[in-house]
């Protein structure tokens, strides 16, 4: 166990590594416009092409050098938003008024009806698919789930005890929340935005794979997916590629989040 | 217990009203109502205002929603715009085939994750455990469509066994063709499988060293009567909202599976639909999908917290 445990680092960091460096400096390795196009349809790898072309005739390596950013820049966006929503409301709803406590939390479970990717098809359908409005949406939707864990954190009888004995001391609401309990929360919070990284790609990924947001001449890895899913026995590169990327940054930062897990199990056991 | 089952239930009410209220203002008050979807294909502002007319959007908004609340208790959720038919005919239709893909992944998760769970939590570390964990981290986070099509390249089109697409197949077609469902339900099926199955073995593993069980092995309980009688109602519990939840994804997962393999259930017709932008078909397919969602929360949390009372769950 302790021997799979010791050599897993590296693995889980090449799955997480490749795309997100493909993600980063792709777009600078390959130069130009993703979308030229112009060569024959769906050809396999050759002449020219490394990877083959798309079903538009465009060069498959190019595109999915362009497509990771998109993938990475909007989970992480996404990622912000909930929290820079989510960690307000849940310090608002651990503050000393009850009344505000009850409404914020009861008022976040009613969020929890509507599962993600039925938000994300409904905006859709209202006309709203731009690439904003898609992470904003998939950020909120983490709120109720930031703000919870961020009153738990808060609420922790130890964080509690600490931030009345500051209080005593004199010490202001802006020392208290901003040095205090940001240093507090730091932990929870980043081992949970690792953890909701994977399901804010899963709920981005699979909208755009569903149309829902990028066009669909876009780069983006998921829709490359989508476009060349029909032509996925003549030319298996093109979809192959950019879904064994996608695939390597989900289990690859999963691998990572586990560990992490694990350790902090081992050292408060 | 009943101040948390009427507690709880207060929240589903609410909770209800919500989507009702959320899935009216997609079709009414939000830009890119009914109307101006048709004001496209319609052109002059005479035919768009005579059409606000036709549908009451004109009227006030209470009165609208009231009317619109009416003809849902009646079953009238209007019709569609691209056929004209009324939206519950294609819903109807579509069903059954959501059905044969959904029940029988929701039937291997029932019976086989908390089975997997309860042997590999029982033995920690054991190969089966550490094959269950890897394929629960590995399959975490693994959209549905990626999955689904490196399945297909792998199985159907590398390996020939069995059927890359089920385009245009409807309930009766795939129950003469089962094959067909194989990928799909498999694809459904595993991720869940797994989470559920990692949730019941961290629950058995963490009730059976707990002090209570030790406390019960003192007092010359037989392990199997442990295991039985307290170790698995309590990892139950917990599991059970997990489950909930897990009948959430199966919903959200037949979406991307029926589009990846083409199959013609409530997934592709709720894609449709949002790509035709026909709102009050868009607005069927919502209230169904949401109103299960709650429903099945509600009954998850209740049965957790039968089962693991001390537990305070909310939602």
């Amino acid at each position: 166990m302790s021997a799979a445990r010791g050599r897993r680092p590296w693995i889980a960091l090449a799955l997480l590594g490749t795309p997100v460096l493909v993600a980063v400096v792709g777009p600078w390795a390959a130069g130009g416009s993703p979308s030229t196009q112009g060569a024959l349809p769906s050809r396999p790898p050759g002449d020219g092409h490394p990877l083959g072309t798309d079903v538009l005739g465009r060069d498959v390596l190019r595109l999915v050098l362009h497509g990771g950013a998109s993938v990475l820049g909007s989970a992480l966006g996404a990622l912000l938003v909930g929290a820079a929503v989510g960690v307000p409301l849940g310090l608002l709803a651990a503050g000393e008024r009850r009344v505000l406590d009850e409404s914020v939390m009861r008022g976040l479970d009613l969020l929890l009806a509507f599962p993600g990717l039925l938000v994300l098809m409904t905006l859709a359908a209202t006309g709203h698919r731009e690439w904003y409005w898609l992470v904003a949406v998939a950020g909120v939707l983490q709120v109720p789930a930031v703000a919870r864990l961020v009153r738990g954190a808060a609420l922790a009888p130890s964080a509690r005890t600490v931030v009345e004995a500051l209080r005593m001391q004199g010490r202001g609401w802006a020392y208290v929340h901003l040095r205090h309990l940001a240093r507090q929360l730091a932990a929870p919070l980043a081992t949970d935005a690792a953890g909701r990284f994977s399901v804010v790609l899963y709920l981005l990924a699979s909208a755009n794979f569903l149309g829902l947001g990028l066009p669909s001449s876009s780069p983006d890895w998921a829709v490359l997916v989508e476009r060349n899913s029909d032509a996925l026995f003549t030319q298996p590169a093109a979809v192959l590629v950019p879904a064994g990327l996608l695939t390597c940054l989900c289990v690859g930062g999963n691998l990572l989040v586990d560990r992490a897990l694990a350790r902090r199990r081992e050292v408060r056991p | 217990m009943r101040r948390y089952v009427l507690r709880r239930s207060l929240l589903a009410v609410l909770q209800c009203l919500v989507v009702l209220v959320a899935v009216f203002a997609v079709g009414s008050l939000l830009p890119g109502d009914t109307a101006d979807v048709l004001r496209g294909e319609l052109g002059t502002p005479e035919q768009v205002a005579a059409l606000r007319t036709e549908l009451g959007l004109d009227e006030p908004v209470s009165t609208r929603f009231v009317h619109w609340l009416g003809g849902l208790f009646t079953g009238d959720l209007g019709n569609s715009l691209t056929t004209g038919l009324p939206v519950g005919e294609d819903l109807g239709r579509r069903v059954g085939v959501t059905l044969l893909l959904g029940a029988p992944a929701l039937l291997l998760v029932t019976v086989l994750a908390p089975l997997a769970g309860t042997v590999s939590g029982l033995r920690e570390g054991s190969r089966a455990d550490r094959a269950l964990n890897t394929a629960a981290v590995l399959l975490h986070a693994v959209p549905e469509f990626v999955l689904g099509l490196l399945l297909v390249a792998s199985v159907s089109l590398a390996a020939g066994l069995l059927p890359a697409t089920a385009v245009g197949m409807d309930a009766a077609a795939l129950l003469a063709r089962p094959a067909v469902l194989v990928l799909p339900v498999a694809v459904l099926t595993a991720r869940h499988l797994c989470d559920l199955a990692r949730q019941v073995r961290a629950g058995v593993a963490a009730e059976r060293h707990g002090a209570v069980a030790a406390h019960l092995r003192l007092l010359g309980m037989r392990e199997r009567t442990v295991v039985l009688r307290h170790v698995l109602p309590g990892a139950l519990g917990p599991a059970a909202q997990q489950y909930a939840r897990c009948v959430e994804g199966l919903l959200g997962g037949a979406v991307l599976v029926e589009a990846v393999f083409g199959l013609r259930g409530m997934g592709t017709g709720f894609v449709e639909a949002v790509q035709n932008r026909d709102l009050p078909q868009v607005q069927a397919y919502a209230l169904v999908f949401a109103g299960t969602v709650v429903a099945v929360n509600l009954v998850g949390d209740l049965v957790a917290h039968r089962l693991a009372p001390r537990r305070e769950v909310t939602a």
